[in-house]
């Protein structure tokens, strides 16, 4: 009675479980780590290998670094920057060849890439320039991203951005004076608070900020 | 006044359950004027006492339902032990839920089989609230057979003898006779938990006149629990007296387990720093282009792309890559792109890539390097307008392939399993085994390819139906050919692919083709790079092969005629644009017959594809036997699709309710058209959005 299904599991099984000198072939290894990787854990990361990694990154590199922290698998990653285009920024993982990768504009969080979800591209002028200059106000927030159809889809977000309290932040190891910024946004779905903590000289040195359906918020802080 | 809790539904009046006879619907016997998720695919086993049924519905779009069922009943008749059939359904919504209004739909089951299961009905469902939905219709045939309240005409009654060859359209029959009314209502006990109840109109008295039905009550529960996404089980009672279970399982393509996939970052785009596109030093240094050969090489190695050829000038560069692994073109190009970004000179502005595929040139794309710098942060549609695809013939000179390219040997070692379906004797049998295959490139556009293979298990040998063929005997023998212990030749073949002229591709295929024939096959693909229009022609020469599939052929001359030595067919293909590709096939097939071939597929752009085809010939119904013309569903599901990482392996699965030797073909590896076509704009197009993954 249940064959024909097993019968579609059995072959899938088959079909991929090939051999071959050809390395764009899967083989049976490839597909076993396939499909757990897909369905792995993701361990929440420690806090002191994370510090670690942070201390050593400050000491031993030169250039912008940054922390990403995602809240749904509880990693924290510390970044340094690989590329820029214009204003956007690459990063990827310090000390690691893990070969993911984010960009950023001005210090929100524009894309991601081997994540899985990604956020493919945004469109943030509108939101980034209110906040940057402290103001109150509307703008437009677009984010896209594949379905699973390989199509890009757009969630687009009305969002009311309101000068918060001034505060002094931790960042790194700096102690930052900064205003605090809420963006409120409303996409036809979605309903999301990005928050972000901006220096006195314009720069956005924390947000936390809604990535995706699937991440929920990220927290990416600027440490140098 | 008092207010009505009616509204329509929020999801479209759509249902993840599927019915006793596998399409969407929360009742039992009884349909409903419910859809499934458009584009959903899913197979359900139902059992009751000695009544089985196995469907695959499809949600072919929002309002239309195709359905294909293997049904086994036990004693139905005293000529089988079991009597099998297979049947096709259709329904089709009318009109859509409002506010106030039901949702109503219109089916047809059984419509083209033996008509053992043929019905009729128009069906209304009204959601009230969001968790009751009530039903009422009015069914002819089986669904007209219990407390009918009138008639419209006459209606054959089915008997075995009037069955005949099955597959004929009895649409004289289609809501004649007795009609009568039905209803039932669904109850969403719990996110998980659906409860049902029917007023059922199907009597069951042909079962009923042999004994193996006798419930008095027409009235059947059903509870339905959602175990994930994907799975649903339902336990059933027929009238309190019948007990049953039932299972779903469905996939919708649309819903990757990963969107966007899980593969690796691309590179980034690397900047060319302002005023450093003016140098040009770099073209006095003659080691400069070996230089630059190596570095894109391995750049392209990273991303798992060969480079085919190159050739750099001082503000161009045209780059030939050979793509294996990436599914969606787009992330083929882009990635290439990224590369050639972070390794040629600066003064390198236009970009040129040709997809090379069989040795021969696809289409070549170029971009502005501007633009690649410019757009990286951009839509991807705005790329899409920067890029331009051109027939590779319109560049006088594309680079010669690399002397590394010509000869190489591609080989794979893979586990098999091939199976036959509906055989009366054991409804699935099947081989396995392990597969050793082969290409060997020998240079361009010529590769000899090869491929042995042995069984290790199975019992597709055993197939106990009677040939019983009026026309010569071109697939009828499948079990004298799989009945083989020792290792096979599945083909061996050495093919030249060429282009003739811009917009013009040709194949020349020579050995043994395929496991019952050998010979040669030519073909010829008229298919511009933007146009979703492509024509055809293929002629073949076969010999029927030996039955141990060594190196031998037999003679052309079988018990019930000769089979001839050519065939061939002119061929249209289309792709609508909306997602739906057809395909028009006219010549002439393998048993001589002439005739036509009609393909409809809906195609997704991640590479799932899920269609029908029927193909009808001079050969009478009476001739062709069971069935009356060959037909079929096909499903191709991409593997990339299951595990989140980009690969061109696929899955594809043939169902046909039976193989006769009426309406066939030679099969030939590398067709043209599936071949050329991956490298066009329009299907580039289709997951333009991985253009940046």
């Amino acid at each position: 009675m249940f064959r024909k299904t097993s019968i579609i599991a059995l072959l899938a099984a088959l079909a991929l479980s090939a051999c071959s000198n050809n390395k764009s072939d899967l083989d049976s290894l490839e597909l076993v780590k396939g499909i757990f990787s897909q369905q792995r854990k993701i361990q929440p990361s420690d806090p002191q290998v994370v510090a670690r990694s942070l201390t050593k990154a400050m000491a031993n590199s030169e250039g912008p670094l940054a922390l990403l922290h995602l809240k749904r698998t509880q990693t924290t990653t510390v970044l340094r920057e690989i590329e820029t285009n214009g204003a956007y920024r690459t990063w990827a993982a310090y000390g690691s060849s893990d070969r993911r990768s984010l960009t950023t504009k001005g210090g929100i969080i524009t894309a991601t890439r081997g994540l899985g979800f990604d956020l493919m591209s945004s469109d943030v002028n509108g939101v980034l320039a209110l906040i940057t200059r402290r103001q109150n106000g509307t703008a437009k927030l677009v984010q896209r991203y594949l379905n699973g159809e390989n199509i890009i889809y757009e969630i687009v977000a009305d969002c009311t951005v309101i000068r918060g309290p001034e505060q002094t932040t931790k960042v790194g190891n700096q102690t930052r004076h900064t205003t605090e910024m809420t963006a409120r946004c409303i996409a036809p779905d979605h309903e999301f608070t990005n928050t972000y903590l901006v220096s006195g000289n314009g720069q956005i040195v924390q947000a936390q900020q809604w990535l995706s359906p699937y991440y929920g918020h990220a927290l990416i802080q600027r440490l140098r | 006044m008092g207010i009505l809790p009616v509204s329509a539904s929020a999801d479209g009046l759509t249902t993840g359950q599927k019915n006793l006879y596998g399409t969407p619907g929360g009742l039992l016997d009884m349909p409903t004027a419910e859809m499934a998720p458009d584009g959903e695919i899913a197979t359900t086993l139902s059992y009751f006492d000695g009544f089985s049924k196995t469907t695959l519905t499809f949600q072919i779009l929002p309002r239309l339902t195709g359905s294909f069922r293997y049904s086994a009943t036990d004693n139905l008749s005293t000529s089988f032990k079991t009597f099998y059939d297979r049947s096709f359904d259709l329904k089709f919504r009318l009109l859509d839920e409002g506010p106030v209004r039901p949702a109503v739909a219109i089916g047809l089951r059984d419509f083209i089989g033996t008509g053992v299961l043929a019905g009729e009905y128009v069906v209304a469902t009204k959601s009230i609230g969001d968790k009751l939905r009530l039903t009422g219709g009015v069914g002819w045939g089986r669904l007209g057979s219990n407390n009918s309240i009138g008639s419209t005409g006459n209606r054959d009654p089915f008997s075995f003898a009037a069955v005949g060859n099955g597959g004929t359209f009895s649409a004289d029959d289609w809501f004649r006779g007795d009609f009568a009314v039905f209803g039932g209502a669904s109850y969403d006990a719990t996110d998980r938990l659906s409860l049902a109840v029917e007023y059922s109109s199907d009597d069951y008295d042909l079962e009923r006149a042999v004994g193996i039905y006798d419930t008095d009550l027409p009235i059947n529960f059903a509870a339905s629990y959602k175990i994930n996404d994907n799975i649903r089980a339902r336990a059933f009672t027929l009238g309190g007296e019948e007990f049953g279970l039932s299972v779903t399982i469905a996939f919708n393509p649309k819903n990757a387990p990963s969107p966007g996939g899980i593969e690796e970052a691309p590179l980034p785009v690397g900047v060319r720093a302002p005023g450093r596109a003016a140098d040009l030093g770099w073209t006095a240094d003659n080691t400069a282009t070996t230089q630059l050969t190596a570095a894109v090489d391995k750049s392209l190695d990273q991303v798992d792309l060969d480079l085919h050829g190159i050739e750099i000038r001082g503000t161009s560069a045209h780059i030939l890559i050979r793509n294996n692994r990436y599914d969606a073109g787009s992330q083929a190009l882009g990635r290439t792109l990224r590369s050639l970004s972070r390794t040629l000179p600066a003064s390198v502005e236009t970009l040129h890539v040709t997809l090379i595929q069989n040795g021969i040139p696809l289409s070549t794309m170029t971009m502005k390097r501007r633009d690649l710098e410019r757009l990286e942060n951009a839509p991807a549609r705005e790329a899409l307008t920067a890029v331009r695809f051109e027939d590779s013939l319109r560049f006088g000179d594309i680079p010669a392939p690399l002397a590394q390219t010509y000869p190489r040997f591609d080989w794979i070692i893979a586990p098999f399993w091939r199976f036959s379906l509906f055989d009366p004797g054991e409804p699935l049998r099947s081989n396995a085994g392990l597969r050793f295959g082969g290409d060997f490139h020998i240079g361009s556009g010529w590769i000899a390819s090869g491929s042995v293979s042995a069984k290790l298990i199975g019992n597709l040998g055993n197939l106990t139906r009677v040939n019983n063929s009026k026309i010569p005997r071109v697939r009828s023998d499948t079990a004298l050919y799989a009945d083989r212990d020792e290792p096979v030749i599945d083909y061996l073949t050495l093919a030249k692919y060429g282009r003739l002229a811009p917009d013009v591709y040709s194949r020349v295929t020579a050995g043994y083709l395929e496991t019952m024939y050998a010979g040669a096959s030519g073909e010829v693909l008229w298919k511009p790079v933007d146009s979703r229009l492509a024509f055809g022609v293929e002629v073949n020469y076969v010999r029927p092969r030996d039955f141990n599939q060594l190196f031998g052929t037999r003679s052309r001359h079988t018990p019930s005629g000769t089979i001839p030595e050519f065939n061939g067919h002119v061929s249209t293909y289309y792709d609508f644009g909306n997602g739906f590709h057809g395909q028009l096939d006219g010549g002439r097939y393998l048993a001589g017959d002439w005739g036509a071939t009609i393909s409809l597929d809906r195609e997704f752009a991640n590479g799932w594809r899920v269609g029908a085809f029927a193909t009808k010939t001079d050969v009478s119904a009476g001739n062709f036997g069971e069935g009356s013309f060959d037909k079929g569903i096909r499903i191709t599901i991409p593997l990339a699709w299951m595990i989140g990482t980009p690969t061109k392996q696929s899955t594809d699965f043939v169902i046909r309710p039976l193989t006769r030797d009426g309406g066939q073909r030679v099969n030939v590896n590398g067709r043209l058209y599936g071949v050329i076509r991956e490298g066009h704009q329009p299907e580039i197009a289709k997951s333009w959005g991985k253009f940046w993954r």
